[in-house]
């Protein structure tokens, strides 16, 4: 029975070329599409959430009440003490790590190369046992129970020694200009890439970290923030019940000169990644929005697939009618029908998953670009998403398949012996489910429309700075720059390609550091939070950033680079009276004279309001900003080099253009841009193939009327109008339906951002004349050659 | 009327021409009966085809009403045919999804006849073919005779001058055959041209001449 079932379904997979390759086509890209997004969100749900002890792991977090930084008072860095006062507090609490890294530390190998590596310092080996890492050679119990040794993840250990033996070979570490010989104690396996640990592959403990830096002891003190704490929970322990005797630990551990009203919360640390809540959190976050949006693609795309196969196996059910009424005259059941074609619908599904597969295979990389994560080799081999591939297949051959199987298997034999089987009449249902498919493409066009006009607007936005041009060079790591950055600058002055340049603290873009400005007592004056940035004479002129009232720093005036702040508009409202030129504020307890009134420019993500900010001179500098003429960068940069060398600067020379860190910034909206716009394309694509095997059939099931019509006189025209109009009616409604839905999204999406394009009806109505050109082409192409062909060709055989 | 001179019709497949139709001279006139016989295959229903412009002579001249069709653009042709030539087919051709009122009135809607000026002439049309209760009817709901009798309601609704009937009683039983041929009489009576295809001697016997056709000859 089952080889006679197979046959008929490879016979009708063969015979009706058009439709198969439309439903093997469609279904196979579905499946690609959902098994890489699948790929994407098994990897960000999976980041972190794989170590044997993951759902009792918890990171401890911080409310600093009142202290916002870009909108949220919540940190993810606790003071030292607290691991140890807590473990000693709560019999909840197993054990618990306390973290500190050290990035991009300058690491020689015995007189070879110079590395620039990530390190983990943490109180191990609590941290090998709370995370498992899994040692190749060394003890985790006591191979950081040393001073100065390390323990090396294999991929560091093979990079730093070959293929030799890594344990006891030493390492020079740079920590703060000191450096000292370290002794490698231990290998370990290193963490899959969705782990927060996976780009440190060397770990040290936590004495000796902090021995190396025991000049810094208010670093270990309660009141300094600086440090990662994870929880072990005991089994079975109530989080919110811990979590409800917080306060009264705060009360009893923190010493009141430096207690500032902070709070601590617990979250889970798998949930860390992608719901992070908290400011500064140790790996990279996660991007929930892409993540739901890929999720919620993978499905649309999925159904319009399973769509086009249910409404071309039912509109083809006439043909299929003739054998379900033989079958059932020579006693088929009703059950084992089904059965037969189900298994069909599995098989399609099947062979579309193979090519599926392959398609994945193909376009892997692509999209790990796309989404910007690495999966990591043998990605597709892993367990969960060979399962979850295959539940991908069972469930688009079962959706796919129910329907036309229930309805397939429903004609009676008399019906179908009489010849009067109406399977091929146009059915509700069926308009419903291309309207439906329809709907779901043209929210995608619009969406994709209105995405792409919000990240045109951030590119053509003026920002209150000028980005281009400008060359940026990060030397807060580099002491043999960072320590003679004026004379650094003045070389660089001597060009006359060079217009102007300043070290500063952050890049205008995007200012991260902020603190408390006080009025200075008089009535009418107001307290402020403002965000500061420091930098050199020329900061302003750099990023071309104008001065509204009083004057920009001058050398000429002594306290300036003292005593001199340089306020934004919106810090100026914010002080009330002290906010004028010539008045005095108290910041950090020093007193500092307004200068100038510098113009509002944006200096975060446009999702965020402009924000208080003043400009002083001196303090900390990260980076070094270049401002060349147009059409000088390459020259310019191959000097900042050759200074850089001269200089005698230890660490590789790196640069970046700030137009480029600019665009970075908006990495996540380029991304869901690009996964919604392709995904649009797809969608459309796929209906389009689905609306084209429709009209083939509809247009196959009315030949006979077309040729009468055009007997009693009907122009092709007509005809063509008669056969376009149904599906042109199906794609109107359609996009009444999408437009409210895609509205309603994109309003809540572009309501995330402080300053936004207007939206307005244009994408709605290029998305409708798109959707309505492509289908009216689709049905077109057919309709047009149904209205030429012949009359007595269709009404000779009757 | 009609003037055929030297009609060709062939198929060209591959390699070889089949001839259906060979110099085919034809002159029909003004309200004649005109009755076409000959055995299957031999060419009948393409010359109503030619006749009708619904297909096209490989070779040859056809003048209807002394306009050349040989030489007529497609729109013209649309025009002539919707407006001079109804047609009646031997398995009636109605469409299945429109109702008997609904099918009556679509070669109306062609020729851009005017909604209340439709509604008349469908009402008049229903009266005089004695199926005003049908009219809400689809064609599966109807015998035979009455699908057939619905068809030449149609044909004949746009008032054409010449009505082309493909063996229209080929379907039917004797009984409802002969109410077909006496409605066909009686449309040629009050002046409509009729050319007829049948295999019934006494069928063709309505008409007033019969043309014998054999292997796409015209016997004489
Ligand atoms: N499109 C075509 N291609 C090839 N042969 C055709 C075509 N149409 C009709 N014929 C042939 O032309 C001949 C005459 O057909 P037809 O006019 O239908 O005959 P009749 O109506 O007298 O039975 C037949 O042999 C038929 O097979
Ligand atoms: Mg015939």
């Amino acid at each position: 029975m089952i080889k006679n079932y197979l046959k008929i379904a490879i016979r009708n997979i063969l015979r009706n070329k058009v439709f198969s390759f439309i439903n093997i086509a469609g279904i196979a890209v579905a499946i690609a599409v959902a098994g890489l997004i699948m790929l994407y969100v098994q990897y960000e749900w999976g980041y972190d959430r794989f170590y044997p002890n993951t759902n009792r792991i918890y990171l401890v977090y911080c409310k600093d009440p009142g202290n916002f930084f870009i909108g949220s008072d919540l940190y993810a860095v606790t003071p030292e003490p607290l691991g140890t006062a807590m473990k000693n507090e709560f019999p909840d609490i197993e054990n618990y790590v306390t973290l500190g890294r050290w990035n991009k530390a300058l690491v020689k190998v015995a007189n070879r190369k110079v590395f620039e590596e990530n390190i983990l310092c943490a109180t191990a080996p609590d941290l090998f046992k709370m995370f498992s890492y899994n040692f190749t050679a060394g003890n985790p119990e006591t191979a950081l129970s040393q001073p100065n040794t390390v323990v090396l993840s294999e991929n560091v250990a093979h990079r730093f020694f070959g293929a030799e033996e890594p344990i006891g070979k030493t390492v020079e570490i740079n920590i703060y200009g000191k450096t000292q010989v370290w002794t490698v104690t231990g290998v370990f396996r290193a963490m899959p890439n969705n782990s927060q640990f996976s780009s440190y592959g060397i770990v040290t403990s936590f004495d000796t970290y902090a021995s190396t830096i025991a000049d810094r002891k208010d670093s270990f003190q309660w009141g300094n923030n600086s440090w990662f704490t994870y929880l072990l929970l005991r089994k079975g322990t109530n989080v919110e019940t811990l979590q409800a005797k917080f306060p009264l630990f705060v009360q009893k551990n923190i010493p009141a000169s430096v207690e500032e009203g902070e709070e601590f919360f617990l979250q889970q640390i798998a949930d860390t990644h992608l719901f992070s809540k908290a400011n500064f959190g140790f790996g990279v976050a996660g991007n929930l929005s892409l993540v739901s949006v890929l999720s919620a693609i993978a499905i649309v795309i999925l159904a319009i697939a399973s769509i086009n196969y249910m409404n071309l196996a039912t509109a083809r059910g006439s043909v299929r009618a003739r054998e379900v009424g033989v079958r059932k005259v020579i006693g088929a059941k009703r059950s084992q029908l089904i059965a037969q074609f189900m298994g069909e619908s599995m098989m399609l599904a099947l062979t579309a998953g193979v090519i599926g597969l392959v398609l994945v295979e193909i376009l892997l990389r692509l999209f790990s670009r796309l989404v910007g994560v690495d999966f990591g080799s043998g990605s597709l081999s892993h367990p969960s998403f060979v399962v979850g591939f295959l539940v991908v297949i069972l469930i688009v051959g079962l959706l796919s398949g129910a329907y036309p199987a229930l309805v397939l298997s429903m004609y009676r034999p008399a019906a179908v012996v009489k010849g009067s089987a109406k399977s091929g009449k146009r059915s509700s249902l069926r308009n419903v489910l291309v309207t439906a498919q329809f709907a779901a493409s043209i929210a995608l066009i619009s969406c994709t429309i209105i995405i792409l006009s919000q990240l045109n607007y951030i590119q053509t936005k003026n920002m209150g700075y000028n980005r281009q041009n400008i060359i940026v060079v990060p030397i807060n790591l580099e002491k043999s720059i960072f320590q003679h950055v004026g004379m650094f600058e003045e070389k660089l002055r001597e060009h006359s390609f060079v217009s102007s340049v300043t070290a500063c603290s952050f890049l205008p873009i995007d200012i991260e550091s902020n603190t408390e400005v006080h009025a200075t007592g008089r009535t009418g004056s107001k307290n402020a939070q403002a965000y500061c940035i420091y930098g050199g004479y020329a900061f302003l002129k750099t990023f071309e950033i104008q001065i509204v009232e009083g004057r920009d720093f001058s050398s000429l005036v002594a306290t300036d680079s003292s005593s001199g702040i340089i306020i934004n508009q919106t810090l100026q409202k914010a002080l009330g009276r002290d906010g004028t030129v010539g008045r005095m504020v108290n910041i950090n307890g020093q007193r500092f004279r307004v200068v100038g009134v510098m113009k509002d420019f944006n200096l975060h993500s446009v999702r965020h309001k402009i924000q208080p900010l003043f400009y002083a001179m001196g303090g900390w500098r990260q980076y070094l900003c270049v401002r060349v003429q147009p059409g000088h960068i390459g020259p310019t940069i191959s000097l900042i080099k050759t200074l850089w060398n001269r200089f005698g600067a230890q660490r590789p020379f790196t640069h970046t253009l700030m137009n480029d860190d600019f665009k970075k910034m908006y990495g996540n909206e380029e991304r869901l841009s690009q996964a919604v716009s392709f995904s649009s394309g797809l969608a459309i694509l796929i209906a389009c193939m689905g609306l084209f095997g429709l009209i083939t059939f509809s247009i196959e099931r009315r030949r006979k009327e077309i040729g009468i019509r055009k007997v009693l006189g009907a122009t092709v025209a007509e005809v063509v109008s008669l056969l376009s109009s149904e599906f042109l009616l199906v794609v109107m409604v359609a996009n009444l339906i999408a437009w409210p839905v895609a509205f309603f999204l994109m309003r809540d999406w572009l309501n995330g951002f402080a300053y936004r394009t207007p939206l307005g009806l244009v994408p709605f109505i290029v998305a409708a004349i798109t959707t309505l050109g492509i289908a009216g082409a689709a049905v077109g192409f057919h309709a047009v050659k149904a209205a030429m062909a012949n009359p007595v060709e269709s009404l000779r055989y009757e | 009327m009609i003037k055929l001179t030297a009609i060709e019709k062939y198929y060209e497949n591959r390699v070889i021409k089949t001839f259906v139709l060979r110099n085919i001279n034809l002159e029909v006139k003004e309200g004649e009966f005109v009755s076409v016989m000959g055995p299957s295959g031999s060419g009948k229903t393409t010359l109503l085809n030619i006749i009708g412009m619904l297909d096209a002579p490989s070779n040859g001249e056809y003048y209807f009403l002394d306009e050349p069709v040989h030489k007529m653009s497609e729109k013209r042709l649309t025009e002539l045919h919707k407006t001079y030539i109804g047609f009646v087919f031997q398995s009636y051709h109605l469409i299945d999804e429109l109702t008997v009122y609904e099918n009556l009135e679509t070669p109306l809607l062609y020729q851009r006849v005017n909604s209340n000026n439709r509604k008349g002439r469908v009402a008049e049309t229903l009266d005089r073919f004695g199926m005003v209760a049908k009219k809400d009817l689809f064609p599966n709901q109807l015998s035979g005779g009455q699908q057939q009798l619905v068809a030449i309601a149609r044909a004949v609704i746009a008032e054409p001058k010449l009505i082309l009937a493909d063996e229209p009683t080929g379907n039917l039983h004797s009984e409802q055959g002969k109410e077909i041929m006496d409605l066909l009489k009686k449309l040629n009576e009050q002046g409509t041209t009729i050319i007829q295809v049948t295999h019934s001697e006494t069928n063709a016997a309505y008409g007033n001449r019969i043309i014998r056709l054999k292997d796409g000859w015209i016997e004489k």
